[in-house]
């Protein structure tokens, strides 16, 4: 599993490389670190500013790139890119074509809370086209160098395109060996005040969700291979916050959501509900692109 | 005969309260055994002005003043009355259960099965007509509002049912084609539902003071034109004018019952219940009251009859000048639009709980994975509502409200008087003071408001009890989850 690091010499740049290397390694393969600037004009000016600039930037991407290479060590075989372009996402798409990734990592944005992942100007514009899955970092995620990529979890619904998705995170899971673990979420923040109809209306139509999530979750695992084995669990909580936090997780997890099906095929595209969860995960998010119909 | 016991122990049999709390618990209950949201006394006091102003104020007066003259005044108070009465009894009912539900699980839970699904019966005409009801009035507001910002309104076509109550039976005749804009509310809300958008305290608490706001603007504008002379004569129709347009006027007081079914949700619900119930009643009552004496000051009662955006026209006749009518009808039209939300959601989450039971099909409960919501109930409610609200007049849906939520109502008072017969060790929150004089005062008063009504009213009522009833011997019988679990 290649895995290509959208790097820049900053927090993100780093919790983009962590993940990047959390990955490699689980996979056995290499790395693609690639740190993007911005394109110059191509022809000459009178005083030659712009070839200084264009120094410049170069000089600045090395320094970025040296930076990269003494966070990777030695411990995973690694590419180190620098590519002008005229917008970071361009840049990274065009690498990610050319060294034919399987997956493309990043960083939070710089205004995100610590421990939560909030996307940035680039991360945005991948969440509704990238052609490989994108992974989300959350803001100063720093995996000590003991932590192993342990287990993916994958959210899912009773949805039926849930079910490609839990494919895809299974066929992730025995890629990287490690294993699976469905996740649905049930939220009770829809009550209505007032009602006529009782403060725990709502809380009756969660249930229900929750046994026909049980449900569903039954039917995926009934159609995933036995290797790498699956398990399922409920984040059940009044709020996203405690739903998320009703669950043990790991260090070494990440999540994994799938796009929504108002998306084009194969592509990245993030729904509704995706959104809330990456927006109150506190471990990395992975986010696979919509897949084929059978 | 074995047949006929049989069906007489579907109809007694009741829910286990314990299976009621399993349903609805939340998700934390297991760890902390029923962890109480803890809803405070002035909390659950704007709860009950919430949702219940904005249910009839603004449309009731046209219909009422015609029947009973100024002295609409006292059938407000009467139907106050009336309402409180039942709210208390209905409270008492709620706290013996553990978890907060409609009068329909409290039924089931401690009545029985058959008294349940009748009880539901006269939810839906509680729920599901009231907010046909209330988009009907909401669309002569939109209408105003319209009229003053463009200068001219929608056709007439498009503004009123087709459908006109004569006598025994709706028949066609009515000024319009359909009901356009009651059509376009049911089903914006709808829509709302569906993505799961709900009304939180905090904006129910805006929505209380935009209500107050706004009728309290009308009292103080509406009080500079008060003449006496209008109130004269104070009851031309007799006390029989008062008790008819009382009956309507309870139609105004529906959603009190937002107090009363907090239940064991209340901090110390035995000292709060009745503080909340009788503190947004005497909110309610002393508004309406207010509203009702300052219009009757301003117009003669003879000009009411028929007036559409009642309280806004008032204003523009008497101030000569739109803004005034324009800030009333647009605080309407939004603090309206709450009401529906708020009465088509209680609609959808008793059907949805029938359809757990096993007493509607499946359907009605299966949660979409996309919106997270009963996609299927909240349309098939829409559909329902958006009809009657399109095609039948709105005097014809008040009546019925009233109708059906006064049944209900007697319906628990009388369930009051039997529990503490037949379970009086079952521990209760609350407790009705003056036992047994309030219940039974709750149920003569309930019966008088019901024998004023109309003779369509009771028509359709029983119309629509047969349908209950058919269904339930077809359908709800032998499907009840209780049924599965006892074979």
């Amino acid at each position: 599993m290649k895995v290509l690091v959208g790097y820049s010499a900053d927090s993100g740049g780093t919790e983009a490389l962590a993940l990047g290397l959390l990955l490699a390694r689980a996979g056995g393969s290499s790395l693609v670190v690639c740190t993007i600037v911005p394109e110059t004009w191509g022809h000459p000016s009178m005083a030659r500013v712009d070839a200084e600039y264009a120094r410049f930037l170069d000089q600045h991407a090395q320094k970025a790139l040296e930076k990269a290479r003494a966070q990777v060590g030695n411990r995973v075989p690694a590419t180190y890119l620098c590519r002008a372009a005229s917008a970071v996402r361009e840049g990274l798409v065009e690498v990610a074509e050319q060294e034919q990734v399987d997956c493309i990592t990043l960083g939070s944005a710089r205004s995100a809370t610590r421990g939560h992942i909030r996307a940035g100007s680039v991360s945005t514009g991948f969440l509704h086209t990238a052609p490989v899955p994108i992974a989300l970092t959350p803001k100063g995620y720093e995996p000590d160098s003991v932590t192993r990529l342990c287990r993916i979890t994958c959210a899912v619904s009773p949805a039926a395109e849930s079910l490609q998705t839990a494919r895809a995170a299974h066929k992730l899971c025995g890629r990287l060996k490690v294993p699976l673990r469905l996740m649905t979420f049930v939220v009770r923040d829809r009550q209505m005040y007032p009602t006529g109809a009782g403060y725990d209306a709502e809380n009756l139509v969660a249930n229900q969700w929750r046994a026909q999530a049980t449900e569903g979750q039954g039917k995926i695992i009934a159609q995933l291979p036995p290797d790498p084995p699956a398990t399922t669990g409920i984040a059940d909580g009044k709020t996203w916050k405690a739903a998320f936090e009703s669950v043990p997780w790991q260090s070494g997890e990440i999540v994994a959501v799938g796009s929504s099906n108002l998306g084009p095929l194969l592509r990245v595209f993030l729904g509704s509900n995706a959104t809330k969860i990456i927006r109150h995960a506190t471990i990395p998010c992975l986010i696979l692109p919509r897949p084929e119909a059978d | 005969m074995t047949r006929v016991t049989a069906f007489l122990s579907r109809l007694t049999r009741k829910k286990p309260i314990e299976l009621l709390a399993r349903d609805m618990s939340g998700a934390e209950d297991a760890e902390h055994q029923h962890l109480k949201r803890g809803i405070t006394p002035f909390q659950l006091t704007m709860f009950g002005v919430g949702s219940t102003i904005g249910t009839g104020i603004f449309f009731v007066l046209s219909e009422t003043v015609p029947t009973a003259g100024p002295a609409v005044i006292v059938s407000f108070l009467i139907a106050g009355l009336v309402a409180g009465l039942t709210a208390l009894c209905y409270a008492e009912m709620a706290s013996m259960i553990p978890v907060s539900g409609s009068s329909y699980s409290y039924a089931y839970a401690t009545l029985g099965e058959g008294v349940a699904f009748f009880v539901a019966c006269c939810l839906i005409l509680e729920y599901g007509i009231s907010a046909a009801a209330v988009a009907v009035g909401w669309s002569g507001y939109l209408n105003k509002v319209f009229e003053i910002v463009f200068g001219a309104g929608l056709p007439a076509s498009l503004l009123s049912a087709p459908l006109v109550a004569d006598g025994y039976s709706l028949k066609p005749g009515g000024d319009g084609v359909i009901n356009l804009p009651a059509v376009i509310l049911v089903i914006l809300c709808s829509l709302l539902l569906i993505r799961g958008a709900t009304e939180s305290a905090k904006a129910n608490a805006i929505m209380v003071m935009v209500k107050l706001g706004i009728l309290a603007m009308f009292v103080l504008i509406a009080v500079t034109g008060f003449s006496a002379e209008n109130l004269k004569p104070f009851a031309p129709h007799g006390f029989a004018g008062v008790s008819a347009a009382a009956g309507t006027i309870f139609f105004t007081y529906v959603g009190l019952d937002a107090v009363s079914t907090a239940g064991e949700e209340v901090q110390n619900p035995k000292r709060n219940l009745p503080i909340a119930i009788i503190a947004a009643l005497i909110i309610v009552t002393s508004l309406y009251v207010l509203v009702a004496v300052t219009a009757l000051g301003v117009q003669p009662a003879a000009e009411f009859g028929g007036q559409e955006a009642g309280l806004a026209t008032i204003l523009q006749n008497l101030t000569g000048s739109d803004w005034p009518a324009l800030v009333l009808a647009g605080g309407a039209v939004i603090s309206v639009f709450s009401v529906t939300l708020v009465v088509l959601y209680g609609q959808t989450r008793i059907l949805f709980a029938m359809s757990r039971d096993g007493l509607l099909p499946e359907l009605f409960y299966r949660v979409n994975p996309h919106t997270l919501s009963p996609v299927a109930c909240t349309v098939i409610v829409a559909i329902f509502v958006a009809l009657i609200a399109a095609f039948v007049p709105d005097a014809v849906l008040w009546e019925l409200t009233s109708m059906g939520t006064l049944v209900a109502f007697m319906v628990v008072s009388t369930g009051v008087i039997v529990l503490r017969h037949t379970r009086p060790d079952m521990p209760r929150g609350f407790r009705v003071p003056f036992y047994p004089v309030l219940p039974l005062l709750s149920i003569v008063s309930c019966l008088y408001l019901v024998a004023n009504l109309n003779r369509a009213t009771y028509e359709l009522f029983a119309v629509w009890l047969v349908i209950g009833g058919i269904f339930y011997l077809a359908y709800s019988a032998r499907h009840s989850r209780l049924e599965k679990k006892a074979s």
